[in-house]
């Protein structure tokens, strides 16, 4: 019997419709634990390097992991992974919501899908029943209608719908995959694959909760969370009335609000498009995700004649990053705009970040008069542009000019030529999220070596762990690297600091991250950053679900394993060490705001990725070394 | 010495106005923290005159020094 897991993977081919069923037993779990672990392994098992990432030989994996559906909170996530159509290498993306949990209690740990449906189709499982369904009637639908629309076909409100949205259909580069309209596996063009196989969505309905081992244990765990996260003042709760959206006015305070494309790090409209002014103005309700009691999740609403003004909370509202991105990044300070450019990239199916992001370049490229209004067919590029919400709508459907932005801005600079490269602020042709690398030099070398590009959820952040330690194993709160003491990481970290020291405590942060994003859980809740979910508490929760014994070193290397796996795909793919880079301009000062100076020094930058090289265990080109995969039990996977 | 402080996000719990200090003598920015009402074991960062600083930097005449709180990716 197994525990926490069903040791049920699901493989649908697409072309032949032949779907099967796979069961590879306790050790291949207690060996990935599941998210992007098993994701990536997949990829690296099953997929070429080569192939185009929009063609049928790409393959994409949706995994939970051993602890999905388990009545834990920031246990509600799950992992996609493919080979990514905008970096052409290792892609990955979690969510939270309701999918993760109900596809386990369908019977699936993770599927993974291959081929292409000769017409459009979407996938049905209910109970261990998989059906591929005609989705002829659903193609060119926004998420909205979609999602009704088959909760009506298939008779049942409860079911969870995970869908791209028209821009997948459209191949928009960067289109995304959503459930419940509002949570998103954003990154990395997840949905622009599922359109290329004309798979329209996945639906799951199911029963069958996954049986604990030490069922009480786990509840215990879940008591108290519920009595003393939620209650305790340096808790959770906090985080919950506020959500992401209040880092905003925090970064600007400290000068690194990504602002009119990176030209400045902070943002004279910042308090106009605030969490405060949000929750003011237009929040009317707070949701959450499966078994989470915090309800980070924002939902807005604002009632208007004009369809541009009337913001429809069925698509939640921005978080952080769509504040930053679609928000200051594109010097738009009018919050309502902000909220529906949310409600259309949501309408559309597109990544919030990368569509801010490309759109942010090409505003500085109508700056800089390297495109015009002749170009964009009228369109008026500039930054807080009245025509802002059209240029989304281009983008999705693209149309003129957003036909070039659909590709991303990477490849748009390309077509755009006239040195627009220098405008786009990417790692291996993703966008940059809403986090300035040179305020905090973790995250730049966090964009630069991530498998995946230019991914903000790579390690902690630097100011996080600035504060005094507090030597209290029982301290509840947040801002100290006492968490990280067992590690070897004694010393606050300084944000704008790349010695050995804090290559040392990047790649610890990583581990751990990398953890999260292979349990699937959600980072808000958890150590370093916020002292509330340790490790130890993951590590007996993950032993209680699952009966295992497994130490902590061992879970370390389960987060290391992730992190190389990424790698070793996208040595496979072709990338070396020139690929782990950062754009041009982070290299040069900011150049406006509160700490218009600071930049990111190159030779301190060069050194450091060399160190962490060396720390993590990668050859001089960026590839995992032999002696490490093999140290990992990974050798199936090597290639010379 | 003076020197003003204020606090930004769920901080503004325990600050929720910009005020002045007074101060006979240096004090670091995690000292200045709890003076400002802040629990010494709440986690915050610090902002002097527009930068990050660490807790143990000290302050000086006039310093405007905002208390953030504590913020990661997202």
């Amino acid at each position: 019997m197994s525990y926490g897991y069903k040791d049920n993977i699901l493989r649908i081919n697409l072309t032949t419709r032949e779907v099967t069923v796979e069961h590879p037993g306790d050790a291949f779990y207690r060996q990935y634990l599941g998210g992007t672990a098993v994701g990536a392994y997949y990829l690296n098992k099953e997929v070429d390097g080569e192939c185009d990432a929009l063609s049928p030989e790409n393959k994409i994996i949706i995994s939970t992991s051993v602890v999905t559906g388990a009545p834990v909170p920031g246990t509600s996530r799950f992992s996609v992974c493919a080979k990514s159509p905008m970096t052409n290498g290792f892609g990955k993306s979690e969510s939270g919501g309701f999918f993760g949990p109900e596809l386990k209690f369908a019977g699936f740990d993770a599927v993974i899908v291959e081929g292409k449906a000769d017409a459009p189709c979407y996938i049905w499982i209910k109970d261990g029943v998989v059906e591929l369904r005609d989705a002829s009637a659903l193609w060119g639908r926004e998420t909205g209608d979609v999602q009704e629309a088959i909760r009506e076909e298939l008779g049942d409100n409860r079911i969870r719908v995970l869908q791209t949205g028209p821009g997948g259909e459209k191949l928009v580069r960067f289109a995304a995959l959503c459930n419940d309209l509002k949570h998103w596996n954003g990154r990395g063009g997840m949905g622009a694959v599922f359109g290329s196989k004309n798979l329209r969505a996945i639906a799951v309905r199911g029963t069958q909760k996954p049986e604990m081992k030490n069922k009480d244990e786990v509840m215990a765990f879940t008591k108290w969370f519920s009595q003393v996260g939620m209650t305790h003042p340096d808790g959770i709760k906090g985080f919950g009335e506020g959500g992401t959206s209040q880092f905003l006015t925090a970064l600007d305070g400290l000068g690194i609000l990504p602002t009119r494309n990176f030209q400045s790090g902070t943002f004279e409209h910042a308090k106009e498009i605030c969490g405060t002014t949000m929750n003011v103005d237009v929040l009317i309700k707070r949701e959450s995700c499966y078994a989470c009691p915090v309800r980070c999740k924002r939902v807005v609403e604002n009632k208007s004649d004009d369809a541009d003004r009337n913001v429809d909370p069925t698509y939640g509202g921005p978080e952080y990053e769509t504040l930053g991105a679609m928000g200051s990044n594109c010097g738009m300070g009018d919050l309502i705009a902000v909220c529906k450019g949310n409600e259309l990239v949501g309408r559309f199916g597109l990544d919030c970040i990368s569509t801010g992001m490309t759109i942010a370049f090409a505003m500085e490229c109508f700056e800089k008069g390297l495109i015009t209004l002749e170009d964009t067919g009228g369109i008026d590029y500039s930054f807080g542009s009245k025509d802002y919400l059209r240029i989304i709508e281009s983008i999705a459907k693209r149309e003129g000019f957003g036909d070039v932005l659909a590709e991303g801005s990477y490849r748009a600079a390309r077509k755009i030529g006239k040195g627009a490269e220098k405008f786009v602020m990417h790692s291996k042709g993703l966008e940059m999220a809403a986090h300035e690398p040179r305020g905090k030099w973790n995250v730049a070398l966090a964009y630069a070596v991530a498998p995946q590009g230019a991914d903000h959820v790579v390690v902690e952040h630097d100011h996080v762990l600035m504060g005094e330690p507090v030597e209290d194993p029982d301290h509840i709160g947040g801002g100290d690297v006492f968490p990280l003491y067992k590690w070897g990481v004694r010393k606050a970290i300084d944000p704008l600091d790349l010695s050995h020291q804090k290559i040392h405590s990047f790649v610890v942060l990583q581990k751990l991250w990398s953890i999260y994003d292979t349990l699937d859980l959600c980072i808000f809740l958890g150590e370093p950053g916020r002292r509330l979910v340790t490790m130890e508490h993951i590590l007996k929760y993950m032993n209680d679900i699952t009966g295992w014994d497994m130490y902590m070193d061992e879970l370390m290397d389960r987060g290391e394993k992730a992190i190389l796996l990424g790698r070793l795909f996208n040595a496979k793919c072709g990338f070396s060490a020139k690929d782990d880079t950062l754009p041009e301009r982070m290299f040069e000062p900011i150049g406006g705001g509160a700490i218009a100076e600071e930049k990111v020094p190159r030779d301190l930058f060069e050194e450091g990725k060399k160190i962490y090289y060396d720390m993590i265990g990668l050859d001089r080109d960026g590839k995992p070394l032999y002696g490490r995969i093999c140290e990992l039990g990974l050798e199936e996977l090597w290639f010379d | 010495m003076k020197v003003k402080v204020s606090a930004v996000g769920n901080i503004k719990a325990f600050v929720p106005e910009e005020q002045e200090i007074n101060l006979t003598a240096p004090v670091s920015l995690h000292e200045l923290k709890v003076l400002a009402g802040i629990p010494k074991e709440r986690g915050v960062m610090y902002s002097v005159n527009g930068r990050a600083r660490k807790g143990d930097n000290l302050v000086a005449d006039n310093d405007e020094v905002k208390f953030l709180m504590v913020v990661g990716a997202g």
